[in-house]
């Protein structure tokens, strides 16, 4: 809660739904401090790029590198509609996350959709997961097996309307930028951002997922750190 | 808010804090205890008084295998198991439990008690934890009756060889750190030793059905871990429950089994043959 609290000034690219930044191209660049169960600490860093390509198609697409065992990258189109009180959108999303250290990885294709306002974002969605073997050279590899069908939720809340030079966000869903999780493992998320110039915004988030929430039997999995900046074109 | 809604909203969570079946205060706050402090607690028992090997009568030997029990006193599954289990003449007089003996409070004593005439009878029932059994934070009840969560155990056959038998602690869908370590430990010792190694747990490791939503499994990455640690140490079969229906996957030479539950309308338990290979048979009760 520490962190959290001292993170809490700092900025979040997803917090952005209908911020000035959504209208600009931008890149943003984060270092990560992951510490999980599975994996102990990590560090690493992400690369975003946002794409406003016109009023109603953007697109999103983020690679991470998380110390040697993590490679993940996402790519999202997103058609949307802007309303009086706020845009309707479709992403559609692919995404590949790699595990080196396994040699198994988590392909998923999938649709949602999401309403954004000022202070909330809401997205539903389903999607489907392969687990995928990179082994190479032994008989049994290559044993790919399907998940047929995953939902996929978020639920964002801002504190100040989204237009704001500086907001602190906070939510929940089962997929970031950089993974896609089983419905039965929701990411909790706490974050924020802070336009530093016309062109740099600074942007900060913790994320925490729990294990078991729907075994009812709930404890610590997984905390993630990112800080970083924004630059907008 | 009118006092109407406010007298929902109360009725509502009373009801949700007084039913006996579901932990709903549990869904998102801690149990009693961490599968951390769960393995350290089973490591000292086992020191003292490690499970004792099954010697099979023959190279391919039967074991009954059960799962997701869920009892509550409202059925008599329970007692139609063990009966079937009492009036069969398989020699090993085993059966591998893949967790969730009770649902709701209170119940262990009177499930320990239902299956006492297997004990009678000579039977070993070996069990998985599963994550109903430490719901209510009455996970303390649970093991005064079974205490073990994470323990090994071998069954020689007559030509000399082994197989050898892991059980895991996976009732919050982690392993935990301490039993992890414990696992790749043991999994490098075994290598090249055994026949075939078996490990069974109580939940499952693929989504690909959906007939029993919510039932939560591993995060995706001690999915992975688990099942490179599964396929690098060459397990043949790993045995779970948890999601009420059965299920057989393969992936990288090592097989995954998910059982029927006892408690399904259908409900079932199971024959399994160990030998070269797994054999399979549904008993419907």
């Amino acid at each position: 809660m520490l962190l959290l609290g001292m993170l809490l000034p700092c900025a979040d690219i997803s917090a952005r739904q209908r911020g000035p930044a959504r209208n600009h191209y931008s890149i943003s660049v984060l270092g990560v401090y992951d510490h999980s169960r599975t994996f102990a600490n990590q560090g690493g860093f992400d690369i975003a790029g946002h794409m406003p390509f016109n009023t109603y198609v953007e697109a999103d697409a983020g690679f991470e590198f998380l110390g040697p065992q993590i490679l993940a990258g996402t790519f999202i189109a997103r058609p949307k509609l802007p309303l009086r009180t706020g845009e309707l959108f479709v992403d559609a999303a692919i995404h590949l996350r790699a595990f080196n250290r396994f040699g198994i990885g988590t392909f998923s294709a999938g649709g949602s959709l999401g309403y954004r306002m000022d202070y909330v974002s809401v997205q539903l969605g389903v999607q489907r997961m392969s687990i995928l073997d990179f082994q190479k050279g032994s008989e049994s590899a290559g044993s790919n097996i399907s998940e047929p069908l995953n939902l996929i939720f978020r639920l964002a809340v801002n504190v100040r309307p989204a237009t704001s030079p500086w907001n602190i966000s906070l939510g929940a869903g089962n997929f970031t930028l950089y993974q896609y999780e089983r419905i039965y493992y929701p990411i909790f998320f706490i974050g924020g951002h802070c336009d530093v110039t016309d062109h740099f915004t600074a942007q900060a988030k913790v994320e925490l997922k729990p294990s078991g929430m729907f075994n009812m039997t709930t404890h610590f999995n997984e905390m993630s750190v990112r800080a970083g900046i924004t630059y907008r074109f | 808010m009118n006092r109407l809604t406010f007298f929902c909203i109360l009725a509502g969570l009373a009801a949700l804090h007084s039913c006996n079946k579901y932990d709903f205060a549990g869904f998102a706050s801690v149990t009693d205890t961490h599968v951390n402090e769960r393995f350290d607690a089973s490591m000292k028992l086992i020191e003292a008084h490690p499970v004792a090997d099954v010697n099979a009568a023959s190279e391919d030997y039967e074991m009954y295998l059960v799962t997701d029990i869920h009892y509550d006193g409202t059925s008599d599954r329970l007692e139609r198991f063990v009966s079937a289990c009492t009036s069969d003449t398989v020699a090993e007089k085993v059966v591998l439990c893949l967790g969730d003996i009770v649902s709701g409070r209170d119940c262990q004593s009177a499930a320990f008690s239902k299956l006492q005439p297997l004990s009678e009878a000579g039977w070993r029932f070996l069990n998985a934890l599963g994550n109903h059994d430490t719901f209510f934070r009455e996970y303390d009840k649970f093991r005064e009756f079974w205490p073990l969560t994470t323990y090994t155990f071998k069954v020689n056959v007559p030509s000399g060889a082994s197989d050898l038998f892991i059980c895991l602690d996976t009732a919050e869908g982690s392993c935990g750190t301490s039993q992890r370590a414990w696992l790749e430990d043991q999994l490098k010792a075994a290598a090249g030793k055994y026949r075939s190694i078996n490990v069974y747990t109580h939940t499952h490791f693929f989504n690909t059905d959906i007939s029993q939503f919510p039932s939560g499994n591993f995060s995706l990455e001690d999915t992975y871990d688990l099942m490179s640690l599964f396929s690098r140490y060459g397990v043949t079969s790993v045995l779970t429950g948890h999601k009420h229906h059965f299920e057989h996957r393969s992936f990288r030479g090592v097989a995954y089994y998910t059982f029927n539950a006892l408690c399904n309308n259908r409900g079932s338990c199971y024959k399994v043959t160990f030998g070269k290979e797994l054999q399979l048979k549904e008993i419907n009760l």
